[in-house]
Formats: C-alpha cells, structure tokens, sequence
C-alpha cells in the first residue's frame, strides 16, 4: 500500500483538528497531561507516513 | 439527533441529583460519604451510556477518512483519561489520595497498552533500519 | 547514487533512528510520570548528546586530518615547487600562476587547521551547553562564532577570486547563462552558505577550466571529485542533522530539535570552511600537474 503525499496532510491536519476538539473537552489542568498521547499519535503518524512514502528507496 | 434529545434530560437529572444530595446531606450525614459515592457512580455511568459513548461513536464517524486506529485510539484514550481522572478526584475528595493516583496511574498504563501495539511496529520499522 | 549516500548516511542515519525511538520512550514516560518529566528530558538530552554529536565531530576531525594532511604536503613540496618554477622560466606568466597565490592558498589551509576548526568546535560546545542549561545561553557567542568564520571564509574566496581574475587569462569558461538558474537554486536553498557555495565555485570553475589547456578533462574532473567528496559528505549530513530536526519537531521535545538544529549549521559553516580546503588542493594539484607537463615538454 502506498500512502500519497494527500493522505499524509489530511492525516496530520485531522489529527491536529481531533486532538484540539479533544483538549476543548478536558478540563484545563489536565490538559498537559494529555499531551504526550497527543504528541505520540503524531509522531507515529508521521512516521509510518514517511516510511510509506519513502520505504520503496529506504529498504 | 440522539445527543440534542438527551441533552436537556441529563441536565434536570443533574439538578435532581444535586437536590437529592443536599437532602441526604440534611437526613443522614452520616451516610453522606458513601450515599454520595454511590449516586456519584451511578450518575457517572448513566451519563457515559447516554451522552459520552454516542457522543465518541459520532465523533469517531467524524474522522472516518483517518486511517483506522488513529481516531479511535484518540477519541478512547481520552475518555478513559477523562474519567479515570474524574474518580481518582472523587476519590481524592474523599481523602484517600495515594489511593487516586494509584488507579490513575494502572489508567494509564491501560491506555498506553492501547497504543503499545502501533508503537511496537514502528519500533520494529525503524529497528529494521539500524540493523540492516 | 543511492548507494554512494547510503554510505556516507549510514552511521548518522543508525544515530537518528535511535534518537527518534528514545524520543518516543520519553513521551512515553512522560505520559505515565508527569512529575518525572524534568528528569525524562535531562536523560533524553543526555541520549541525544551522546549519539549524534559523534557524526558531527567526526566530521570534524575528518576536515582537521584533511587539513593538517594538505598544509603538510604542502609544507614539504613548496620549496620544490617554486624552485622549479624559477627554473622553468617564463612559461608559467602565460597562466595566471603566481607563487604568492599558492601561499596565499595554504596558508588558509593552516588557518584552517589551527583555527577555524577549534573555533567551530566551540561553537558546537556553545550551543550544546545553551540548550542543556538554558538559564545560562551562550547562544550569542556561538551566533557570533559562526557568522565570524564565515564572514573570515567568505573574505578568503574573495582574494582568491581577485587573484585569480586580475591577470584576465581565466575569465573565459563557466560562466555561461547554462549554469546561472542552478546556481540560483543553490543560492536559495542551501541555508546560510548557499551564495558562498556557488561563488566559491564559479571561482574554482573559472580557474580550472583555464588549466584544462593543460591538463586534460577529465583529469580536472578527478581532482574537483576528490577535493569535493568531503564537502559534499559535510553538506549532506548538515541537510540530515535538519531534516530530521524538522521531522521530529512535532513530537520531540523542543531541545532535541534545537541541538540537531545547531549542530546541522554548524556542520554547514564546516562545509564552507572545507571549500576552503578544496580550492586550495585543486589549486595546488593542478599547479604541480602543469609543472610537471611543462617540464616533461621542455625537455
């Protein structure tokens, strides 16, 4: 399966949209929290796109 | 829509919930705590089974084009968050804090293991650079 | 090609891997231990540290030993070179050699060697402590530092091509309008050192082709490859140390990417002072070769 370059920015804009919705809804102190699960999902996200896009010349 | 309907039902519960408490405040204080525990559980479930699941389910249908785990895993692991973060303040409140953050420590462990499985691959993927 | 970068990445591309899974292990615990998270971001820094500051001073030391390996060569061969030239007589004030210039060029070489490269490394020191304590910045002093060498770089290419062009007999070749949107592209793209890169070059470009006359094509071409590997090497994994800067700026933590930000310019600021190095080992390479042509014609 290969992931274009669209899919990649609709991810990351929908992550960032989802996660933003989602720290509205908890409470402010917690919200720190949150983040790293938040910064996780992104980073796996960005990853596994990276590694679609450029995994035919990578491995 | 399911959540608008339910909406306006759960905010007279609340204020029947508050009342009933206040009332159990003035009858029997001594029951207070563990009345209030009671209702306070009670009150949390009806509320996660009418508005926060439908709510997640709807939420979820939202991000549809999000590739698959993504969105659930998000919309999840913020619900069990926010209410593991919400019983550990009950229990907090009730004077047992070590307790609290116990539980909301196995919480998140619990979430993390959620996660575990993506991390893992990626892991591997990258891994599989090094050794190469 | 693909393989020629895959070995020159391999180690650095090993060291970032590695930062990016610590990374994820440090949003991990940070998620469980909140409280913990002064702790998890010193260890992770420390991780960091450890892994990818060894490519950068490696490159380091490969542009010192390269330095220090040329200003030798040319330490012992100058008194024979200029020996020679005064007996090969007048043949050489047809090109625009003069042994000043060939001076001139290494002794940037040992700036290089004594200077330049120590300054860089304490430019790198700089940053690094800077982020690591950020209640104590030397971020000025490391700016400083940097802009310094490459303001002394750029003021080294500029005498060289004021050398080179004042006899008028190179001025001829390369700068064609072929090659003008190319280096236009390089100008914008490579950060900081980008107008230097293609300056620099124009100027060795200039000279060589003069020298071509002498010493055939492709002879040229396999001095420019050899005196341009190191560099290219350094450009490259400066572009990596901030592509991955830029990639993991979304979850990392701010000061990892701010290090392998630091040190990608500061590796760039070593990819021009190593241009220094090349033009000063084409020069003197092509200067040896033309000597010895004209000796073995003469006789």
């Amino acid at each position: 399966m290969r992931l274009g370059n669209g899919i990649f920015l609709i991810g990351v804009l929908l992550i960032t949209l989802l996660s933003s919705t989602l720290l509205l809804l908890l409470p402010e102190e917690t919200e720190e929290d949150f983040m790293p699960i938040i910064k996780l999902a992104m980073g796996i996200w960005m990853i596994q796109s990276i590694f679609n896009i450029f995994g035919h010349s990578l491995s | 829509m399911v959540i608008d309907d339910g909406l306006m039902i759960i905010l007279v519960q609340s204020i029947v919930v508050f009342l009933i408490l206040l009332l159990i405040s003035f009858s029997v204080p001594k029951l207070q705590p563990l009345l209030y525990a009671a209702i306070f559980f009670y009150f949390l479930f009806h509320l996660l089974n009418t508005i926060v699941f439908p709510f997640g389910k709807y939420f979820v249908a939202l991000f549809e084009p999000l590739p698959e785990p993504f969105a659930k895993l998000l919309i999840g692991s913020a619900i069990l968050f926010y209410v593991s973060e919400l019983i550990a303040k009950h229990i907090s409140e009730a004077g047992y804090g070590s307790l609290a953050s116990m539980t909301h420590f196995a919480v998140k462990i619990a979430i993390l293991t959620l996660w575990m499985q993506q991390t893992a691959t990626l892991i591997d993927l990258l891994s599989k650079l090094i050794t190469k | 090609m693909i393989s020629f970068i895959e070995t020159i990445l391999g180690t650095v591309l090993s060291s970032f891997v590695i930062v990016i899974i610590s990374t994820f292990m440090a949003l991990l615990v940070d998620f469980l231990f909140p409280s913990f998270s002064k702790w998890t971001r010193m260890i992770l820094i420390f991780i960091v540290v450890i892994v990818v500051l060894q490519p950068a001073f490696e490159h380091l030391t490969l542009i010192r030993d390269i330095a220090h390996s040329i200003s030798m060569m040319f330490i012992s061969i100058y008194p024979i070179l200029t020996a020679s030239m005064i007996a090969a007589g007048g043949a050489f004030s047809m090109l625009n050699f003069q042994p000043a210039m060939l001076l001139f060029a290494n002794g940037a070489i040992v700036l290089t060697e004594r200077i330049l490269i120590p300054l860089l490394t304490g430019a790198l020191i700089f940053d690094l402590v800077s982020r690591i304590l950020p209640a104590v910045p030397f971020t000025k002093m490391a700016d400083l530092i940097r802009t310094t060498l490459l303001g002394a770089v750029s003021a080294v290419v500029a005498a060289y091509s004021i050398f080179i062009t004042v006899g008028g007999t190179m001025s001829w070749a390369l700068t064609g309008l072929a090659s003008e949107p190319i280096k236009e592209l390089i100008r914008q793209n490579v950060p900081l050192i980008g107008s230097f890169m293609t300056d620099s070059m124009g100027t060795i470009g200039r000279y060589s082709s003069g020298a071509s006359v002498f010493a055939g094509g492709w002879l040229i071409s396999a001095i420019w490859t050899v005196a341009l590997i190191p560099s290219f090497k350094t450009l490259l994994t400066a572009f990596f140390y901030r592509w991955t800067a830029a990639l993991i700026e979304p979850f990392a933590n701010e000061d990892i990417t701010g290090i392998l930000d630091d040190i990608g310019r500061t590796l760039f600021v070593l990819c021009a002072v190593s241009f220094l190095i090349a033009f000063a080992f084409i020069y003197t390479a092509l200067f040896s070769i033309i000597l010895v042509k004209l000796i073995t014609s003469m006789k």
